[in-house]
């Protein structure tokens, strides 16, 4: 082979690593746990930013999502973005809005029910546990079993992962770690 | 401080000195006063941190980065340095070692910003557990009144570490929680899946470590049976059968668990337990009736709803208890011919409202919150006395309506 072929060949590899470097869709690394994403509606033009900020913020409790659907509204300067997590072992996903401005995320609300049945199970297993909470909800069906984020825990205990068994009137703020009922709230007011 | 404060203490610091002077007491341990009115405005670097928080949850062997944008808010160049610091709070803590923050440090001009990667690797023998850990970027803290064994820095990102482990035996479900009829029985069952290399001995039993021991239970431990293989096969799924028979004369809850005995030592003691809160359910044997007369021939519309539900299955697996109802209607000619022309299924949305504190980030977000059966039936009303009948299944409470004419 020439001297002049092997060059080229040598450029042009070159010129493809480089190439690949800069394309801002590949900075863009998916984390593992999200195996697929999409937006369903209108895509914004600034969609890989918020995408690379978002999938900073949102995480599974001890799974991994299937599907991440992403839809937004407003203009450049606020936009609300909302995203449905859905898990292939949890009926229920994990809802989080957004609001995207000035170039950054801000969380503004969460529902996170995508929680395994195995720690759904264990976390009512720790509610039933306290007495009270036992006594209050006896025929009251199941409950909904909610992730509740450090950011918000920290009000109440400590800025950890925790768990919120809730039935109708009544819920139990549960450290799945600690195998504990740290706080329990009732519609009456009563927080113990 | 405002005027008035100052003027306060001064008088008060006066007539303490004063009344010192002329009693000559001596006070051997003065108490300070005012110290937190003394103590200067804080005074922050104008940094901002996003996130401010972030959530790892990974198995031994694990690593995972996320990254931490610190924005300068001030006219002029900050420096910063990443600090470990380890909660604690937790008995299980992490080490700083597993932990890395790059570039560590930092100067980030007016205006501008810097992004950090903090990498979290675990070990593979890492134990199971959750800890926390702050990585202050500054060496700034609040002013604390009192001395505090851990300062509170001001500019600092907060790392919940949970290290978690699939265990050898996954029990499903961990809790049975249901409503019996009184003098029926019962079957459930409790799979024990094995996935790991080596067989597993197991010997379920009735726990009798019930904490409400004191509150008689509407059943002996004896309407209970459990049958179960002795051992749980590697890569095999077993079920532990748990039949109950309730006694006619029963009535209130029966609280207690099921220790499975399951013979690796990797579990911990409360995971190889099934809970078991029963609740013995009445269910009425005779109808409901309601009479009421009509003056002429007219279409007569029943409506029967149960009460509002939560949006959760009553009951488990064949278990599943769904509302219905048994509807009669007896007029001058005898039964009549009731059909079901609609049956609804009701929903609720509630978007205020009361709830758990620690729930309020779902507000706004839609999440059922009760459900409602509504069965409507029509037949051809004559003239005379009529009874509705309403047998409820599986409702605490329900309602009707009866319409006479279109």
């Amino acid at each position: 082979m020439k001297l002049g072929t092997i060059i080229t060949i040598i450029l042009l590899i070159f010129g493809l690593g480089v190439g690949l470097a800069l394309d801002p869709e590949k900075s863009n690394t998916r984390p593992e746990w999200v195996h697929n994403l999409q937006w369903p509606g209108e895509q914004p033009d600034n969609a890989p930013k918020i995408e690379e900020l978002l999938l900073m913020e949102i995480v599974p409790y001890k799974t991994e999502y299937e599907m991440v659907n992403i839809t937004s509204n407003g203009d450049a300067k606020e936009m609300h973005v909302s995203v449905i997590a859905t898990t292939l072992d949890s009926d229920n996903p994990d809802i989080y809005n957004f609001v995207y401005e000035n170039n950054e995320l801000l969380l503004t609300g969460y529902l996170l029910e995508a929680v395994p049945g195995r720690y759904r199970n264990e976390a009512i297993a720790i509610a039933l546990n306290d007495r009270d909470v036992e006594t209050s909800v006896r025929n009251s069906g199941d409950p909904s079993v909610k992730r509740v984020l450090p950011g918000t825990s920290q009000k109440f205990y400590v800025p950890k992962t925790l768990l919120s068994v809730t039935w109708k009137g009544i819920s139990a703020l549960i450290d799945p770690d600690e195998r504990k009922v740290v706080q329990v709230w009732k519609e009456s007011g009563t927080v113990n | 401080m405002n005027k008035f404060r100052c003027v306060l203490i001064s008088i008060l610091t006066f007539a303490m000195l004063t009344g010192l002077a002329a009693s000559e007491v001596v006070v051997e341990n003065p108490i300070p006063v005012g110290v937190p009115d003394q103590m200067p405005a804080p005074n922050f670097t104008k940094l901002e941190i996003t996130p401010q928080y972030g959530n790892f949850m990974l198995q031994p062997g694990d690593s995972k980065e996320m990254t931490v944008t610190i924005k300068n808010k001030e006219n002029k160049a900050v420096s910063v340095k990443s600090n470990m610091l380890l909660t604690p709070y937790s008995q299980y803590n992490m080490d700083p070692e597993w932990i890395s923050v790059k570039p560590e440090s930092a100067e980030i001009p007016a205006g501008g910003s810097q992004k950090f990667t903090i990498k979290v690797k675990v070990p593979s023998d890492a134990t199971s557990g959750n800890s926390g850990a702050q990585i202050a970027f500054t060496n700034e803290t609040m002013p604390m009144q009192y001395p505090m064994p851990v300062p509170s820095y001001v500019h600092v990102f907060q790392l919940s570490l949970d290290i978690w482990t699939t265990p050898k035996i996954q029990i499903t479900p961990q809790y049975i929680f249901d409503s019996l009829q009184a003098g029926k029985e019962y079957d459930y069952e409790i799979k024990l899946k094995n996935i790991g290399k080596e067989s597993i001995n197991i010997d379920p039993k009735l726990s009798n470590d019930n904490p409400y021991g004191q509150i008689p239970a509407a059943f002996k431990d004896d309407a209970i049976t459990i049958s179960a293989p002795l051992k749980v096969p590697a890569g095999a799924t077993e079920v532990v059968k748990v039949h109950i028979n309730v006694p006619a004369y029963s009535r209130g809850s029966y609280n207690g668990g099921i220790n499975l005995n399951i013979d690796d030592p990797s579990i911990r003691e409360y995971e190889g337990r099934v809970q078991l809160n029963f609740n013995v359910w009445r269910q009425p044997t005779e109808a409901f009736v309601k009479s009421f007369s009509m003056k002429e021939a007219a279409p007569l519309t029943i409506e029967v709803s149960s009460g509002y539900s939560n949006p959760y299955p009553y009951g488990m697996g064949a278990n599943n208890k769904m509302p219905s109802f048994e509807t009669k209607l007896v007029g001058p000619s005898g039964n009549a011919n009731l059909k079901v022309t609609k049956t609804e299924i009701k929903g609720g949305i509630s978007l205020s409202g009361e709830m758990a504190p620690w729930e309020l980030d779902s507000k706004g977000i839609y999440e059922e919150s009760s459900v409602q059966l509504i069965e409507t039936y029509t037949t051809n009303g004559l003239k005379g006395e009529w009874k509705l009948k309403v047998l409820p299944n599986n409702t605490e409470r329900f309602d009707y309506s009866i319409t006479i004419g279109e």
